[in-house]
């Protein structure tokens, strides 16, 4: 489709402690050999990227959709780019330089699809609250014609900046579509239509066959600890099946305090190690949730938190009903809700494939030696 | 003597609803005195259209230049600036006409709503019964006892003729108004997606369409002309399969081009969902689809281009049958005009 040479950039969008994950996310890319740009919009100055300001005028709503905004308006307004969209819970394991230009292909967009929604491997009764079957309803209406539809993850996608208009456009549409059905989804349920929709062969998309690539470990296999380069158990959010992997870009969504503490180590700042990472909403329902009173007023570095906290609580429960099974027992069934604290590891830890992993200050005291 | 009908409404090649009015004034040229009332002076020197008219007995005039008192019923379809424009509606109640109001969408908007409300319309006209269910519910709701009829719409059969193709790499076509929300987002992606090695060609793209696809780089399998860049009959000539294609947001009521690829002998690929199913004989003359696999399997039986012949044969047959049979639009429509004389 586009056959000229296109420039790739990276961009991310942080605030709050969240800037020094960024600060570890852009280290590890470069100490991992990626030389191409990276575009940072972060209250504090991020290391080795392309530093710019946060956008005080962009409403930084909890949905997320904020995203698509900072899209538009800062990154796509020339044609001729191929830009991609990494949250700063991301760490990347070894050199992705070969990988990021792949992703897009001869589509516009591009998110990893993750789990099946409709198929008989489906375990998970729901995404994001909303009933497979209503789901499925809801995106056959919208237009959505693949037969096996997949849940994708906000954090990590990319876009040709010339389709950034359209990608907000109708990411926004079905937003306000699903939202008439009674359904109020985050952005990345619209990231996944749009990865449904704008592909030629939308199983190209498909997480597993990018397994060396990225990963999202939303379970805790790498709990407060960051990815190493050795392979990790991923679980499929829809499915529950559990592989193990080892991609170059890892979502490490619960290694939190552990890459705050590295990009504070990075940017010079004081490193006290943060709390391990509580979970203090149950969440039956994330839209429930959402919903709740309480829930985090647009604007404030607490959104991302929230919502984080949100699918925590789901990673919890479904860890806690896995652990009722048998080891040998594959996980079928994640559901349920939990108010406790995970606790954070201590000492050397096993891996899932047990061999003995560093524990997180010796991983950082390692690091900050480098 | 014959009754007089005023069409407030001014016909065209283009558009479900002005290539309807163009068929309609032949089709009561005969048996009605016919008066065509454009919304625009200016229409009156189109002379493609004002000398057609002349020739089969239908008059032309201006709203001004009508009498103050008539006698007889207006009708008219989709033109929406009688309601926006209310002088008009209000010009077409003072004369005494009788009112007929076909809306040809899937939507109403609120100034036909509230001249439903005020009685200015006698009777409200829906192409199908699945056309009804949509709209009647708010219609009934504006004024409950408001007046209604199901007449189906009528095709004349003479500016379709039945095509030959050649065997060619097979084409797939929409023919369609300029009209962004008459395409999907996904337009390229999904046909290229469902039929590969077929080539693409579409007519009706404007600057406006143009613009929604600005993202696609379309290559040499695709055609894109302007509205109208052809005669339409020119264009089935190089089509091989229909697939009909529109916006999640724009419900399809019943789609004329649909009909006259069909009458041109053309297979005809569409969702199953709405008036389809009542339009297009599942694996007979042509498929309903209900998803991309559905799509795939569809082009993939349409390849073969005696599949194709056979099956457009079999769709101009039905067509004719169903759309262009002139007594029974005739009957329809004296009787809808009967019935509209009879409405208080």
């Amino acid at each position: 489709m586009m056959s000229t040479e296109r420039e790739l950039i990276v961009w991310s969008v942080a605030w709050g402690e969240y800037s020094f994950m960024l600060q570890a996310l852009v280290s590890s890319m470069r100490r991992n050999g990626f030389k191409g740009k990276i575009v940072t919009f972060c209250d504090r100055p991020i290391k080795d990227s392309d530093h710019r300001p946060i956008d005080n005028e962009i409403d930084l709503d909890r949905l997320q959709f904020w995203k698509f905004e900072y899209l538009c308006k800062h990154m796509a307004k020339e044609p001729g780019k191929d830009l991609v969209f990494i949250d700063s819970d991301h760490y990347v394991v070894r050199d992705v330089s070969d990988i990021l230009p792949k992703l897009l292909g001869d589509s516009p967009w591009h998110s990893f699809l993750e789990g099946p929604i409709n198929t008989s491997a489906t375990r998970r009764g729901d995404w994001w609250g909303c009933q497979n079957a209503d789901f499925i309803k809801i995106c056959r209406d919208f237009g959505l014609q693949q037969n096996e539809i997949r849940n994708s993850n906000g954090g990590f996608w990319a876009v040709k900046s010339e389709f950034a208009e359209t990608s907000r456009r109708v990411a926004r549409e079905f937003h306000e579509f699903a939202k008439k059905r009674g359904h109020t989804f985050p952005e990345e349920v619209s990231i996944a239509v749009l990865s449904h929709m704008f592909s030629e062969d939308h199983t190209a998309r498909f997480a597993e066959k990018w397994a060396h690539a990225w990963g999202s470990e939303w379970t805790g296999t790498l709990q407060d600890r960051i990815p190493d380069g050795t392979s990790w158990k991923l679980v499929n959010y829809m499915t529950g099946e559990s592989t193990m992997i080892n991609p170059a870009i890892v979502h490490a969504m619960r290694s939190k305090s552990a890459l705050i503490a590295q990009g504070k180590s990075i940017a010079g700042e004081d490193v006290v190690l943060a709390q391990p990472q509580a979970v203090v909403t149950p969440s039956p329902s994330v839209a429930a949730a959402m919903n709740a009173p309480g829930a985090p007023k647009a604007g404030c570095g607490a959104c991302a938190r929230k919502r984080q906290q949100m699918l925590e609580a789901q990673a919890k429960a479904q860890l806690e009903e896995a652990a009722k099974k048998s080891p040998d027992e594959q996980m079928t069934s994640p559901l349920g809700g939990s108010t406790e604290v995970i606790e954070q590891p201590t000492g050397q830890v096993e891996a899932a494939d047990g061999a003995k992993q560093p524990s997180l200050m010796e991983k950082l005291r390692e690091m900050i030696k480098r | 003597m014959k009754p007089n009908i005023y069409f407030f409404q001014w016909p065209s090649d283009l558009g479900g609803a002005d290539t309807r009015l163009r068929d309609l004034i032949k089709l009561c040229a005969v048996d009605y005195n016919v008066t065509v009332v454009p919304n625009d002076e200016f229409r009156l020197g189109e002379e493609r259209w004002t000398s057609w008219m002349e020739s089969i007995g239908v008059s032309t005039a201006t709203m001004s230049a009508l009498p103050e008192k008539l006698d007889g019923f207006a009708f008219s379809c989709c033109n929406f600036r009688l309601f926006s424009e209310k002088e008009r509606l209000i010009g077409i109640k003072a004369r005494g006409l009788k009112f007929i109001w076909a809306n040809d969408m899937m939507w109403h908007t609120e100034a036909e709503l509230s001249a439903i409300r005020q009685g200015l319309i006698d009777v409200v006209l829906y192409t199908s019964p699945f056309h009804a269910e949509k709209l009647h519910a708010d219609v009934v709701a504006a004024r409950p006892l408001q007046p209604m009829r199901i007449v189906k719409n009528y095709i004349d059969a003479s500016h379709w003729p039945m095509i030959t193709r050649p065997d060619r790499q097979p084409v797939m076509g929409k023919v369609s108004r300029p009209d962004v929300s008459k395409f999907s987002d996904d337009l390229p992606m999904l046909w290229q997606s469902a039929a590969p090695l077929w080539k693409y060609d579409i007519m009706g793209w404007d600057e406006e369409v143009a613009k929604k696809f600005s993202w696609h780089q379309f290559d040499k399998r695709w055609k894109l002309r302007a509205p109208l860049e052809i005669p339409v009959s020119e264009w089935l000539a190089g089509v091989d399969v229909f697939c009909y294609n529109g916006s999640y947001s724009y419900i399809e009521n019943q789609s004329r081009a649909v009909v006259e690829a069909q009458l041109s002998g053309m297979p005809v690929v569409a969702p199953s969902k709405w008036n389809f199913p009542n339009m297009v004989w599942n694996q007979r003359t042509g498929f309903l689809v209900d998803d991309l696999d559905s799509m795939r399997s569809a082009f993939e039986t349409l390849k073969n281009p005696d599949v194709r012949w056979r099956m457009g044969a079999l769709a101009r047959e039905c067509a004719l049958r169903i759309w262009c049979d002139e007594r029974e639009a005739k009957k329809e429509w004296h009787s809808l005009i009967a019935y509209a004389a009879e409405v208080r």
